[in-house]
């Protein structure tokens, strides 16, 4: 079953256990805590055995965003949930340089 | 490689409670004198015990300790004198610290272990006894998350290469922390671009993301700590201004040695601090290693002792050769292996002004502790089994000895009354005295307490002298006090203090004046197990006398024996020297025997001289306990296996003093007062013959003579040299003489002289005696430097030497020597 849903300005749906979360401007302003409680509502009331995120960046992003992204990414990892990123390939690499992508089990550059 | 957590779980308790003690001394010298090096010192200390403690995750000790530290830094800021409520904090948190790490075993127990109260105390402390509260770096989340955060990261162990590179370069280490959901709009290639400068300017070592901590539920915490590990000439400050971040926090994990203003911040030990360098040179050993190292060597020893005398029974030339070698290296094992096991008495005596403090404050009086000779090493076996008596002593001094401020005050004495403590090296023993300027002995109180405890009969009291009462101190039973306290009066004291230290083959005595205060002396041997002494025989039996207590063996000469008051003396150099037979000790006493050698013993309380019928040898005895039938007899201190498997018994030379109710060591001059021996001993000059030639010296202290196999005086290149206690010395020429050597008499007999540290030999055909009257020297010019004059002695002459000229010239002429050897 597909299930589409929103919170706030965040698109996210979910297959069986697979959460799939899309994330663009102007998800991107928003404020760290308002940020991460809204990927926790997304990630509620269900076995997620996968998170798969999503960003339309444009080679850069909010250092929040990131912070939020690489909490998720490290608390799924606790529970044994893998999590997928898709980001720009500009801001793959900066992640990479930065040492967060340990948080994520894949990150897909995407043009 | 494997790690040995109880290795390494022994080797923390061990560190922790040096620190403490250490952490201890400071507070107390805090009290008297705030020292800004002393919060360095102090938080240092309680630093490294909560970095220590990460390591075993002692959660309730990281927790006080930080605590600590937060009350010590608020302190520091406020820069106020400490109040006593205040130090009493601080002994507290140090008590229970101690009491945590000694329950690191038994984590339930462990558990059990209140700490809020004290961390409570500390806070309310601190906000009621300071005014200014830390300033934090940054926006820093609210404390607790914050001293969490702080408390993990300061356990965390960074990759030696990165410490060894800030030492290599003589760079600060630092780590940072900064939270990277709380950077405000600071986007992800503006941090990349800080971080490339950085990196560029080659102080960037690492960075991540500190996993566990990222706090992401708690409102109240950082959101996502980030950290950087950053190496720099500067301090943190700086380079945290020019990255442009809002930080968390930072530590120093290294800090370089020429920068003492950077001491102010805590570091995180890890036990790389700045003199660890120097330590790398020392190694812990564990003590059970060591004393299975001592025993095997004490066996050793006696095989050796076997050995030898088996060897001497053969004719074998090579074999002793080969034995004398050995005997050589198996003593310089034994000692080194004796050193091994010493520690400086400092360590003990740091435990003791708090003692002092605490026992003022309970009864009301003040004291102020002094100590000396701190840094006199001692057997660490002794060092623990005298830790007990003088917690006893002190205490005493305190209690029974120092009077109230006001009495003293009445008195014309300083309100607070001086303790010392102090320790000396005397005559190869350590001599451990606690003096206190208070009232003295009151020989008519004591007298009287001891007759109402029944411990003697009036009759014996009465007639008892000053030296018998201060004895009557170490009956069991006997207190001063009439009220029983936690601090005394249950008469379980002194008489536990002197069992414990003669069961360490020592001597505990008491002196002391009325209104003059008292003086309660230690005498230990430096060492146990292996003692050098002279092995003697009378009634059929030998005995051992330890050589720290010998002064010299004389030869009886029947005129000079003298009988007073029923008691033997002998005239030694116009004194009486009180004698003791040492066969009638355990009644051995022989009618076909007579004694004809008698030994000179010095005690720090009795001076008199041992009869016995012959010396055997010198030896270097193993010590073994006696069993408990032979301590009932006080002469004792121990028994010894000998070379060849019999046992002998071991002297106590202060225990024979007061079995046989010697006076002190005043009671000789009385007598020879009453003697009306007026005569001055104004010079005293060693007689002896070299060949055909007397000669003589002038003594200060009687030196060593030694009995010496002429064979063992070996000639290297142009000198004599002999081996003497595995040394090589070199022996004075005494050829200027112009002796008629006779070569069917060689010099027997070998005199150690001493000076600038360096031991010289004289060779004598036959010692004579000790002249105590003044001479008349004749002197001429024409006189060699070295020989100070002429004189004559029943009727012959005698050639005076000058030693002091003569030890100079033998040393620069070694010295002349090394300049040839170095010469291209």
């Amino acid at each position: 079953m597909l299930c589409l849903l929103k919170r706030g300005t965040l698109n996210f749906f979910r297959k069986k256990n697979n959460t799939f979360i899309t994330l663009e401007e102007p998800d991107f302003s928003a404020e760290t805590r308002k940020l991460w409680g809204d990927l926790m509502f997304a990630l509620e009331g269900q076995d997620v055995s996968q998170v798969t995120i999503q960003l339309y960046d444009n080679g850069d992003l909010p250092l929040r965003v990131v912070s939020v992204l690489t909490a998720l990414g490290l608390k799924l990892a606790s529970s044994s949930v893998q999590c997928d990123l898709k980001v720009s390939s500009q801001t793959a690499q900066m992640l990479r340089r930065l040492n967060l992508t340990s948080a994520f089990a894949n990150i897909t550059e995407v043009q | 490689m494997e790690i040995n957590l109880k290795e390494v779980k022994e080797s923390f308790i061990t560190t922790t409670h040096d620190l403490l003690q250490r952490s201890e001394a400071l507070l107390l010298e805090m009290e008297r004198q705030v020292n800004p090096e002393h919060y360095t010192e102090l938080l240092r200390a309680v630093h490294t015990i909560k970095g220590n403690a990460g390591i075993f995750e002692l959660d309730s000790v990281i927790h006080l300790c930080h605590a600590f530290e937060t009350f010590l830094e608020e302190l520091r800021t406020a820069a106020v004198p400490l109040s006593t409520e205040l130090i009493d904090t601080g002994l507290t948190v140090i008590d229970r610290i101690r009491s945590l790490v000694a329950l690191v075993d038994d984590p339930q127990k462990m558990a059990a272990v209140q700490v809020q109260d004290v961390i409570a105390a500390m806070e309310n402390r601190g906000k009621t006894g300071v005014a200014a509260k830390p300033v934090q770096t940054g926006n820093a989340p609210e404390k607790s998350e914050f001293d969490r955060l702080r408390a993990h990261t300061q356990k965390l162990r960074l990759p030696e290469k990165y410490l060894e590179l800030a030492r290599r370069n003589n760079h600060y280490l630092i780590f940072v922390v900064i939270d990277l959901g709380d950077q405000g709009n600071l986007s992800l290639s503006q941090l990349h671009a800080k971080f490339k400068a950085l990196h560029k300017s080659g102080n960037l070592l690492s960075l991540g993301v500190l996993r566990k901590e990222t706090i992401t539920d708690n409102p109240a915490g950082p959101f996502m700590p980030y950290f950087l590990i950053l190496h720099s000439e500067g301090r943190a400050e700086a380079v945290i201004e020019k990255l442009g971040l809002k930080i968390l926090l930072f530590h120093y994990f290294w800090q370089p040695e020429h920068k003492p203003e950077a001491a102010a911040e805590p570091v995180h030990d890890g036990g790389r601090s700045a003199d660890a360098q120097a330590k790398e040179t020392h190694l812990k050993v564990h003590l059970d290693l060591l004393n299975s190292l001592i025993d095997i060597t004490g066996e050793i020893v006696l095989t050796r002792n076997a050995l030898v005398r088996r060897i001497e029974q053969s004719q074998d030339q090579g074999l002793a050769a080969f034995t004398k070698k050995l005997s050589y290296l198996v003593t310089d094992l034994q000692d080194k292996v004796m050193k091994t096991r010493l520690q400086a008495l400092g360590t003990l005596f740091q435990r003791f002004p708090r003692l002092v403090r605490e026992t003022a404050a309970a009864t009301g009086k003040k004291a102020n502790l002094h100590t000396v000779g701190g840094e006199i090493e001692l057997d660490k076996a002794i060092i623990d089994e005298i830790a007990d008596p003088l917690v006893h002593i002190i205490r005493n001094a305190v209690d029974h000895g120092l009077e109230l401020p006001e009495v003293r005050a009445k008195n014309g004495k300083d309100e607070a009354g001086a303790v010392t403590l102090s320790a000396a090296m005397r005559e190869g023993n350590i001599v451990i005295s606690v003096e206190d300027d208070g009232g003295g002995l009151d020989y008519e109180q004591i007298r009287a307490i001891a007759v109402r405890k029944g411990l003697v009969s009036r009759e014996a009291a009465t007639e008892a002298s000053e030296q018998e009462v201060s004895e009557y101190l170490f009956l069991p039973g006997f207190s001063t006090k009439a009220e029983i306290t936690t601090i005394s009066g249950r008469g379980v004291g002194m008489d536990v203090v002197r069992s414990n230290i003669k069961k360490l083959g020592g001597s505990v005595e008491i002196i002391g004046a009325p209104g003059k205060g008292s003086k309660v002396i230690l005498n230990i041997p430096q060492t146990l197990s292996i003692l050098t002494c002279l092995v003697v025989e009378t009634g059929g039996a030998r005995f051992v006398i330890p050589q720290q207590n010998i002064l010299e063996v004389v030869t009886i000469e029947k005129e000079k024996l003298k009988t007073i008051q029923n008691k033997e003396a002998y005239e030694l150099r116009s004194k009486l020297l009180p004698l003791v037979d040492t066969a009638a000790l355990i009644d051995l006493k022989n009618e076909n025997s007579s004694a004809s050698l008698f030994v000179v013993l010095r005690t720090e309380k009795y001076h008199y001289g041992l009869t016995f019928e012959r010396v055997l040898d010198t030896e270097e005895v193993v010590v073994k306990a006696l069993p408990q039938f032979g301590q009932e007899q006080q002469v004792f201190s121990g028994a010894a296996i000998m070379g060849d498997g019999k046992i002998a018994l071991i002297l106590d030379a202060a225990g024979i003093g007061r079995h046989a109710n010697l006076q002190a060591t005043t009671t000789d001059r009385t007598i020879a007062q009453n003697r009306q021996l007026t005569e001055l001993i104004e010079e005293q000059h060693l007689l002896f013959r070299f060949h055909n030639v007397l000669v003589a010296f002038k003594v200060v202290e009687i030196p060593r003579i030694e009995s010496i196999d002429p064979k063992t005086v070996e000639t290297i290149v142009d000198r004599q040299v002999v081996h003497y206690r595995n040394e090589v010395i070199p022996i004075i020429p005494l050829s200027f003489l112009g002796a008629a050597v006779e070569a069917d008499k060689p010099e027997g007999s070998l005199i150690i002289l001493q000076s600038a540290g360096r031991k010289y030999g004289l060779l004598a055909s036959e010692i004579i005696d000790l002249l105590n009257q003044k001479i008349e020297l004749r002197h001429d010019d024409n006189d060699r430097a070295e020989i100070d004059g002429f004189t004559i002695v029943d009727d012959q002459t005698v050639v005076v030497l000058n030693l002091a000229r003569l030890m100079h010239m033998q040393m620069n002429q070694a010295g002349e020597r090394k300049l040839l050897e170095a010469a291209p």
